[in-house]
């Protein structure tokens, strides 16, 4: 037993040890009773510490792929269940970037709002434990057990303004259907085991390509059927249509920075999983046929993923569903590139990893600019309560308006490297129509990505009608700060996350 | 003159450049700085820089006809433009001008006659608050139409055949303050500009037929328009491309072809016919009198009404190609030359009376130059100027006097109102008497020569046409048409010389009809300065006797007058005294090639010229028993008789409401469809509808999101159930791939695998009706072949589906073998494609294909 | 040399100095001067009189540099060009609109000045691209990696066609920038920042030899436009502005489709990926995917120019953006559509841009000359009429560049630069109005020439000016375009009746533009509204002289820009020739091919990406070719 497996691993303990210090520094710090309208309390530190605890997270990410896991001797001792290679590297790295900032978000949000307490940090830390987890996993087990933890805590925190009977109806709701998909998934797992006899993927793959002699050939028809149950469990999970139902109420009843949370952290799990599975378990040429396998039913998905929600986002009233319903039709947007695995798996996978990146600064930045936009009493979640921003707050508008373009994906910012990645990737698998879908549903989000702007510069408040009044917040705004670089940068000099994503993708082959 | 020849050599004549200049500075100087200058300088200006260009050019003239031996005198400015030509050669296009002697003829004209109109029109404004805008648009109308005339090619004289046209429109709306000036001069322009598109396609097809728009350069190149186009079918209307009942209607056996020359002259022609007022585009002229009097005396009857006819006149080396070309402008001519007589017959507004007789003088000459007496119709550009510039300055001091007490301009130029002048201003009337005698054709006058030389070779032409060229046969002037342009000419006098003298009977004989005349009156408002204010006063309208206009208006009338009498003898063949004939022919003498004498008219030149003299007696006559001995009972007499006729003559045969009716209206309705559809049509399914259908989408799409959690749960089993479906269901997918066929006739077919497919293929021949795993074959076809393959997808679930695809194999020609794939061959500089295909046909294979 | 010396070899810059110093005094007695004021419409004559002096001294001089730039240029031609030259261009503005974020929004006297200074030295150094002959090739090039493992480069050049196009950009920017200063007045701080970036993306778009460059430049320009059109816009400006952006932009995510397909096919071809233009201009594709990529980059560019039936977002842009926004709009981004279908829709996919041209042109003549100058005809709102004049304008080009002959494609891009000055001048002098009386509505103004004079010269100088009256710039372009149509091979037997149908649009134009005079100008002064209206003011002045004076110049002199386009212009035609050829002849229906390089000539391939060193770059991109060939 060697040091190597502990370095491997590093950014997981991190994070972990430094959740469990958290929570114990939480409970013995006072409690503050909720008269006190003090911005600065004792969860503000700990929304420090925590931002604090990921950063050191993604740098030890950092620093693991700069050694390269690969050369870490001891780093495949565990294998199966935790696979330490780039590709997982990669997205912890960016797990814990999210988180980070999300807390930083937390960290003014919270007080602002008098949600002023502690436990919420320790939360958002064991969740991305698990979606480390998750990403990390290669055997159904350990992919079990990340998705719960994460899970719960997303639950938790979805819920975690009590005294709003809104945010507690859409953990309820999320917690039920969520479960409901665990449930499905783990069925799929289990019919996958009963006919292949394993339960990490590589070993599926080769008990599903090759029956090992004596051991009774597998059912194909439970094999498809496990696969669709499994495949359904995940995609609930990266909330593609018509699995997406939970995502809107969720987002909108969730505390601001919990469901910028959620919007990254469990997506990019997700994601990082999907894929995994898709090509290694189900990788079998046969099942990943374009005439009858996976790849279909992915980008049947894809399709209504991106034009669904693009539609309904376009006929929102409130900025942050409709911010809800553009993560969702960014989920389509990268299921297109997941359609693309067989035929260009490096491309499609790189593709994806660099989305998630960008996707990831451009979704927090816009959530932190939402949240920066409002103040207690007068939070920012019509367009209306929008009207006229640019004239009053112009930085705040000018942050808000770089992200949105962002996601709308217009040059030159991370969000236009990842779409023409994405388009790339289809475009060398061969799925012209598919890219043409994907490039006219991004004009689609323009327009609802648009209207914002239209509302901030355009627009003057009716008068007398409620306008948000911005907050002031060091943490948001350092991360706005930081979300806006790294959007800049990826969108103006994407040289090294690219190398970075091929690179990840190479090695993981 | 020796130094002036060697100061200025032939091919480098700069004093163009002073007589082109001058008036250009007068007219930048009196419109920018004008107002502040004051009446008397703006007058200097405009005087000293039309008086200059006219001696400019005097010595011109002079030294063009003493230089030594033949030639023109040319100077190139700078160079303007390339254009590409059909070979790819490119074709300069310089600011060039060339001076020869029909055009010192016409630039001793437009300065000369210029001159004198500005000193009568400087007291003529004198009142007017615009004086300096006034001299100024008046100055750069001199410049635009020496530009015209002395230009050396195409589009330079287009420049100055477009800027007289603004200069024209400008002036006609001089008083812009009044509706329905503006209205004519903007009704002038366009229809100019209908006739500039003639000019526009005609130096097209110079560009690409003769490959030049230099005079030199056509008159060299001109046969190469003997070449015959193919006008109908155009584009790719053809049999094939057509159904069969139009096709039958539409398509004739053998496509309809001109000669390049008859497309051009007709080309041309349109653009002259807009310019000098000919048939159907006359309309404008009597309109553009809305302008002040002298405009309409130097503009619209001296100099750019006779552009048209110094076109023809100076393009006839292109016209002589084409008989038919001629024909049309002649009988265009003698058309406008008797429509316009006729309305002259009873108009009452004494300017209209002498626009429509410029419309119709502008027909005898285009009947001169149709029939090919290109001299003999400049001559009469040459004559006209004198005698129609003389009679409108006479009108205008006539309106002048008028003016004192009757301040609407249209009933201060009713001749009803007038009558009994020659009392009062009898150098008006002399004046105006001497040029009714030219234009009516009195012999020895001018009029009388120049139209009695048009008559005389509309009678004994005969055109020669060009030999026959691709198989077509040219068009021949039947014998009759020139006797018949003749008669009709004839008849055309007789009305001018007849509404001439009415309209000087009605003015200047009888009494007195404008107003009450007393003794010493005094006008009420005095010193006003508006020039037309409208107060009209109640009650019989009392004033003093009718003034006499003062020197300046009066001299140049005397001038005009006596060249109106005696310029004809400049020309007058008959009698052989003709020193501007020689110079003349000498430009035109290639037309002798082509126009010539029919035989049997040698002796008959007197005689015919009796008709002249009949036509010019007739109408006289008749004016003066109706107008001045019954003062025009006969007529009133008509208008009762058969007033129908009457009115229609009066209201110039409703032409111009026949337009308004048919072209104007239809161009009107169409542009009143395109903008609805443009707004309801265009917009509506490109714009509004998509975003109304991405609106409802989104509505329905939210309706469904209705936050019950059972919902959601449903749409989730909805969702596994599809997967699961779709994944239990088997799926025959067949990719054909056929690049190799058209060698070896291998087809491979491939059905997409699945996981624990099987599959089964029929149709291939071998005879295998087991299920295998093998998801792909491959088919061999002869050529010419065709099969349908099936495939039977067996999935795990024991579950069936089956496709079939036709795969064939393009049958080959007899004898020929499968080509090999065409390699890309390699170019040296990509302007010459070499391979096996030259350049030049490569344009054949990349013929437009939605096209043909 | 000597003093004398000097003034002799300057005597038309100082004779036209003294033209300009002399004429606005006439005006200036015209202003309504209220007692009090003497002084003060004394001083804005002096600066009406230095402006307009400098003005012309600076046109005169530039003239006389071009007449001599030829002959002057033809020795040492390549060490003159400053190789940064073009990034100055596209950076500055670009720094500028960052550095105007930094500034206070309340020293508008600081952003403003700040703002001309940029634009203006933009202006200045453009005129440096003129040291150059612009002999055939690209000039002022420079090239640096990017992105190497997607193969992009920052690859910018100019050659005689984008020359024009750069220095009509440089020149109407600080034109429109500084007439709006006058009119606008609100939010100061963000209309300086959009005017900056606009600025820095047009040219950019311009210089671009990299397709991904371009794209960038192409859609960035969006933004601020939207921006302006949004925030300073009429009445209906919200719908006006998405209009503009989401039409733009269903354009051009085709074209990003199409462009990485076609990069795609390339490294299929030669194991790199490359998006850059010269290289991608050896593909051939196949013939089916031809006509796809074809379509997709040329919908996006017809959209922009635009054509027929896209064209419908134009008017409401123009109608509710302000002044300065319609004049860029106008002037510059609708040719951002018909230059990159002269650069990359001819240059990429020659095989259907030729076979597809009688049928285009075709629609260039009915749905943009035509119906264009119709629809206009019956226009109420001036600037509605102006912009429908500019559909009708852009079908002329169009149709040049459809005909594909030397001087049908010369006249195009003069054009281009025509349209750009004359009716930039028209939407300004619309502003003017507008500014006076709030109103566009042609039914509300009559007789305006009595109270107005200047305004009313001007406006009839720029209305001939587009209409075509030869003497002026508008009969140069038309006149080369309708003969080019004439001797086009490519419209084969269409030619004749393209030709007729060309020449006719001169007709409608004079139709519809008189009769927005008329009704404007002419007729007795009946709306009370207007008998007071002020003339001209300094500034609205000296924002016009400048477009005026271009009337003329280009009008009498056009030679200077033809004679700098036409290497440009015969290389793009030859190419263009010799190119297609070979797409139609040896396009199949399955696989793309890669052209020879001698297909092409040395001076364009000048600069394409060379692959002789193994950079770590590249074995990225190689391996995934082979995964994909494979």
């Amino acid at each position: 037993m060697n040091l190597g497996v502990f370095m491997a691993m590093a950014p997981l303990e991190v994070i972990t040890l430094g959740g469990l210090l958290l929570m114990i520094a939480e409970a013995f710090s006072k409690r503050r009773e909720e008269s006190d309208t003090r911005h600065v309390g004792p969860s503000s530190e700990m929304a420090l510490a925590t931002a604090v605890t990921l950063f050191v997270g993604a740098i030890f990410a950092a620093a693991v792929w700069f050694v390269g896991p690969e050369k870490i001797e001891g780093a495949k001792t565990l294998a199966p269940y935790l696979l330490v290679d780039r590709y997982t590297t990669f997205v912890s790295f960016i797990l814990c970037l999210g988180a980070g900032l999300a807390s930083l978000l937390a960290g003014g949000y919270l007080p602002e709002h008098k949600l002023d307490r502690g436990e919420f940090y320790p939360l958002i830390i064991f969740s991305t434990v698990g979606a480390i987890i998750l990403a990390a996993s290669g055997d159904i087990l350990s992919l079990f057990l990340g998705l719960e933890t994460m899970s719960l805590g997303v639950y938790a925190m979805t819920g975690f303004r009590r005294t709003s009977p809104r945010s507690t109806e859409a953990a309820v709701k999320y917690f039920l259907l969520g479960s409901f998909a665990a449930a499905l998934l783990l069925y799929g797992a289990a019919l996958l085991y009963g006919q292949t006899g394993h339960t990490d993927f590589s070993g599926i793959r080769l008990a599903l390509t090759t029956p090992p002699l004596g051991a009774l050939k597998p059912n194909l028809g439970i094999v498809l059927i496990a696969s669709a149950l499994v495949i359904v469990g995940l995609a609930f999970k990266v909330s593609a249509v018509p699995f997406h139902m939970w995502t809107p109420d969720a987002y909108e009843g969730a505390p601001t920075p919990a469901t910028g949370y959620m919007a990254v952290a469990v997506k990019t799990a997700a994601f990082a999983v999907l894929v995994r599975v898709l090509s290694t378990a189900l990788g079998h040429p046969d099942m990943a046929s374009w005439g009858s396998g996976w790849p279909p039913v992915i980008a049947f998905l894809a399709v209504l993923t991106m034009t669904v929600a693009n539609f309904t986002a376009g006929r929102q009233e409130s900025v942050k569903r409709m911010l809800a319903y553009s993560s969702i039709a960014h989920a389509g947007y990268m299921l297109v590139a997941v359609t693309s695995l067989p035929q260009a798996s490096e491309d499609s996978q790189a593709a994806i990893l660099f989305y998630l990146l960008a996707y990831t600064v451009s979704t927090i930045g816009a959530f932190g600019a939402l949240v920066m936009c409002g103040s207690r009493g007068a939070e920012a979640v019509s367009y209306e309560d929008l009207a006229g921003l640019g004239k009053r707050h112009p930085a705040v508008a000018a942050a808000f308006s770089l992200f949105l373009l962002s996601l709308a994906g217009v040059p030159p910012t991370g969000g236009f490297f990842g779409k023409l990645n994405i388009v790339k990737a289809s475009v060398v698998a061969g799925h012209y129509t598919l890219t043409v879908i994907l490039l006219l549903n991004s004009v689609v989000a323009a327009y609802y990505y648009l209207r914002v702007l239209v509302y901030m510069y355009m627009r003057e408040p009716a008068p007398g009608a409620p306008v948000a009044k911005p907050m002031r917040s060091g943490y948001v705004a350092s991360a706005l700060v930081l979300a806006g670089i790294a959007v800049l940068a990826l969108g103006a000099y994407p040289v090294l996350p690219l190398r970075v994503a091929f690179e990840a993708v190479f090695a993981a082959k | 003159m020796e130094a002036l020849h060697k100061q200025f050599p032939n091919e480098d004549f700069a004093l163009i450049a002073i007589v082109l200049l001058l008036p250009l500075i007068g007219a930048f100087v009196n419109g920018v700085f004008g107002k502040r200058l004051g009446k008397d300088a703006v007058r200097l200006m405009a005087l000293s820089a039309i008086g200059g260009s006219f001696l400019a050019s005097a010595l011109t003239f002079v030294m063009l006809a003493t230089q030594h031996g033949e030639g023109k005198l040319s100077w190139l400015a700078w160079r303007w433009m390339g254009v590409t030509g059909r070979m790819g050669q490119t074709i300069p296009v310089d600011v060039k001008f060339s001076v020869d002697a029909m055009t010192a003829t016409m630039m001793l004209v437009v300065t000369g006659v210029g001159f004198l109109i500005h000193l009568y029109s400087s007291e003529y404004m004198r009142k007017d608050p615009g004086y300096h805008r006034f001299f100024s648009y008046l100055n750069l109308f001199c410049f635009s139409m020496l530009v015209l005339i002395t230009a050396d090619n195409l589009p330079v004289l287009f420049v100055g055949w477009e800027g007289v046209g603004m200069c024209s429109y400008l002036l006609i709306g001089f008083w812009f303050t009044e509706e329905k000036n503006a209205k004519a001069g903007k009704k002038a322009f366009v229809v100019n500009r209908i006739g500039d598109f003639g000019l526009i396609v005609a130096m097209c097809l110079l560009f690409y037929y003769v490959g030049s728009v230099h005079w030199d350069g056509i008159e060299k190149n001109a046969n190469a328009l003997l070449t015959p186009i193919k006008i109908w079918p155009i584009g790719n209307l053809s049999k094939e491309t057509l159904p069969a009942f139009l096709a039958t209607i539409l398509i004739p056996d053998k496509p309809v072809q001109v000669y390049g020359a008859t497309l051009v002259a007709l080309a041309l022609f349109l653009g002259c016919a807009g310019k000098s007022a000919q048939i159907p585009l006359y309309v404008w002229l009597p309109d553009a009198m809305a302008g002040p009097t002298p405009v309409s005396a130097l503009i619209h009857a001296a100099t750019m009404v006779t552009a048209g006819v110094y076109l023809v006149a100076r393009l006839h080396f292109v016209f002589i190609l084409s008989p038919a070309a001629m024909a049309v402008v002649a009988v265009t001519g003698v058309c406008t030359a008797l429509l316009a007589a006729s309305i002259g017959l009873f108009q009452h507004d004494l300017k209209k009376v002498l626009a429509y007789s410029t419309v119709s003088q502008l027909g005898f000459m285009f009947i001169g130059v149709g029939v090919g007496a290109f001299a003999g119709g400049f001559f009469h550009v040459f004559t006209h100027a004198f005698f129609k510039a003389c009679l409108f300055l006479g009108a205008g001091s006539v309106i002048h006097a008028m003016h004192a007490r009757i301040h609407d301009t249209d009933k201060s130029q009713d001749m009803r109102n007038m009558g009994g002048l020659k009392r009062f201003m009898p150098l008006t009337r002399y004046t105006f008497l001497a040029s009714c005698f030219a234009i009516a054709g009195l012999p020895l006058t001018a009029g009388f020569w120049s139209k009695d030389e048009i008559l005389w070779s509309a009678f004994s032409v005969k055109i020669t046409p060009p030999m026959a060229l691709g198989g077509m046969t040219p068009f021949e002037w039947p014998s009759w048409l020139g006797q018949a342009i003749f008669w009709a000419a004839v008849l055309a006098a007789t009305m001018t010389s007849f509404y001439m003298f009415r309209a000087y009977f009605m003015t200047f004989h009888g009494n007195f009809r404008g107003w009450k005349i007393v003794k010493g009156w005094k006008d009420p408002h005095a010193g006003h300065d508006d020039h037309h204010g409208h107060h009209e006063e109640t009650g019989p309208l009392e004033g003093p006797e009718p003034r006499e206009s003062p020197a300046a208006m009066t001299a140049p009338l005397v001038i005009l007058a006596a060249f109106a009498l005696f310029a004809g003898f400049l020309y007058a063949h008959p009698i052989h005294v003709e020193p501007l004939g020689h110079l003349l022919e000498g430009v035109f003498d290639d037309a002798k090639r082509v126009v010539g004498e029919r035989p049997g008219v040698e002796d008959m030149m007197w005689p015919m010229m009796g008709a002249g003299f009949a036509a010019f007696l007739v109408g006289t006559a008749a004016a003066m028993w109706v107008y001045l001995n019954k003062a025009g009972a006969p007529e009133r007499a008509f208008a009762a008789r058969m007033p129908g006729l009457y009115r229609l003559i009066y209201d110039k045969w409703r032409i111009d409401e026949l337009y308004d009716a048919t072209v104007v209206g239809m161009v009107d309705a169409l542009a009143d469809i395109f903008t609805m559809a443009d707004r309801w049509l265009v917009d509506g399914v490109l714009a509004r509808l998509t975003a109304a259908l991405a609106a409802l989408i989104g509505t329905l799409l939210r309706a469904v999101q209705n936050g019950r959690v059972q919902v959601y749960a449903a749409s989730m089993l909805l969702g596994l159930a599809g997967v699961g479906w779709f994944l239990a269901a088997p799926h025959a997918e067949v990719v054909v791939d056929d690049t190799e066929v058209r060698q070896s006739g291998q087809i491979k077919l491939s059905a997409a695998p699945g996981y624990g497919y099987s599959f089964h293929w029929d149709g291939l021949g071998q005879a295998d009706s087991k299920l295998s795993e093998r998801s792909d074959v491959t088919v061999r076809l002869e050529p010419g072949e065709k099969k349908d393959v099936t495939v039977k997808v067996k999935n795990a679930f024991g579950l069936e589906t089956s496709k079939t695809v036709s795969v064939s194999r393009p049958a080959l020609p007899p004898g020929m073998k499968p080509p090999e794939q065409p390699k890309v061959p390699s170019m040296v500089r990509p302007d010459i494609p070499t391979g096996e295909i030259p350049g030049d046909e490569i344009h054949k294979l990349l013929l437009p294909k939605g096209a043909q | 040399m000597s003093i004398l010396g000097t003034l002799f070899h300057f005597w038309p810059a100082i004779i036209a100095a003294a033209l300009g110093a002399l004429v606005p005094s006439a005006p200036i007695k015209l202003l309504p001067i209220k007692e009090g004021e003497e002084d003060a419409a004394q001083r804005s004559t002096r600066k009406l009189r230095i402006g307009l002096a400098v003005i012309a001294a600076l046109v005169a001089l530039g003239l006389q540099a071009l007449l001599s730039g030829p002959e002057a240029a033809a020795e040492g031609a390549a060490p003159t060009e400053w190789k940064h030259l073009l990034n100055l261009l596209v950076g500055l503005p670009i720094l500028g609109a960052v550095a105007v974020l930094f500034m206070p929004r309340q020293m508008l006297s600081l952003l403003r000045g700040f703002t001309l200074v940029v634009l203006g030295v933009g202006f200045v150094a453009s005129l440096w691209l003129l040291a150059s002959p612009m002999s055939e090739g690209w000039h002022f090039q420079y090239i640096r990696e990017w992105l190497p493992r997607i193969g992009v480069r920052y690859h910018v050049a100019v050659d005689g066609v984008s020359l024009w196009l750069i220095l009509l950009t440089t020149f109407i920017t600080p034109i429109a920038a500084y007439a709006s200063f006058g009119s606008i007045k609100t939010r100061i701080k963000e209309l300086c920042f959009a005017f900056l970036l606009l600025q820095g993306a047009m040219i950019g778009a311009f210089v671009s030899l990299d397709l991904f460059l371009f794209y960038v430049f192409w859609e960035l320009m969006l933004v601020p436009m939207y921006l302006m059109i949004g925030i300073w816009g009429g009445a209906d400006k919200i719908k006006a502005a998405i209009k503009f952006f989401v039409y733009t932009m269903t354009g051009s995510v085709l074209m990003l489709g199409a462009m990485v397909f076609l990069v795609w096919e390339n490294a299929k071809l030669t194991g790199h990926l490359s998006f850059d233009y010269l290289a991608l201009s050896r593909v051939v594709l196949s013939r089916p995917m031809q006509m796809v990529c074809f379509w997709a980059f040329s919908i996006a560019f017809f959209i922009k120019v635009p054509m027929w039936p896209v064209h419908t977002w134009l008017p409401d842009a123009h109608v509710q953006a302000p002044t300065g926004g319609s004049v860029i709009l106008a002037a510059v981004m609708l040719k951002l559509g018909t230059y990159a279908y002269m650069r990359f829709s001819m240059g990429l996919f020659p095989g259907p841009a030729s076979s597809l041209s009688a049928n285009l042109a075709g629609v260039a003549i009915l749905g943009g000359i035509l119906y264009g100058a119709l629809v206009a005809w019956k226009q109420r709102d001036i600037k509605r009429l102006v912009a429908y004049s500019s559909v009708a304008h852009l079908g002329y080009v169009m149709l040049g560049l459809f005909g594909a002959t030397p001087s049908g494609m010369q006249g195009a891009v003069l054009q281009m630069v025509n349209h750009g000055v004359s009716t930039g001048a028209l939407f300004m002098l619309v502003g003017v109005i507008y500014d006076r009386r709030h109103t566009r509505e042609v039914n509300e103004f009559g007789g305006i020439a009595k109270v107005m004079p200047i305004y009313a010269t001007i406006f009839l100088i720029v209305t001939f000016s587009s209409i075509g009256v030869p003497g002026t710039n508008g009969f140069v372009g038309e006149f080369l375009i309708v003969t080019g149509t004439f001797n086009s091979e490519r419209l084969a037997n269409f030619s004749g009746i393209h030709t007729v149908g060309a020449a006719a649009g001169v007709i409608l134009a004079a139709v519809y533009m008189l009769g927005v005079v008329e009704k404007v100008f002419f007729g007795p002064l009946s709306n009370p509204k207007n008998k007071h209206l002020p003339d001209l003011t300094v500034r609205e002045s000296l924002a016009l002289a400048p477009l005026v004076l271009m009337i003329f110049v280009i009008g009498f002199a056009p030679s200077v820009f033809l004679d700098r386009m036409k290497p440009a212009v015969d290389m793009i035609h030859n190419q263009f020739k010799a190119v297609s050829g070979q797409a139609v002849l040896f396009a199949d229906d399955h696989t793309s091919k890669l052209l020879p390089e001698d297909t092409f000539s040395g001076a364009f391939l000048k600069g394409a990406p060379q692959y002789g060193g193994d950079k770590a770059a590249d074995s990225g991109a190689q391996a995934q070719a082979e995964g994909g060939a494979k």
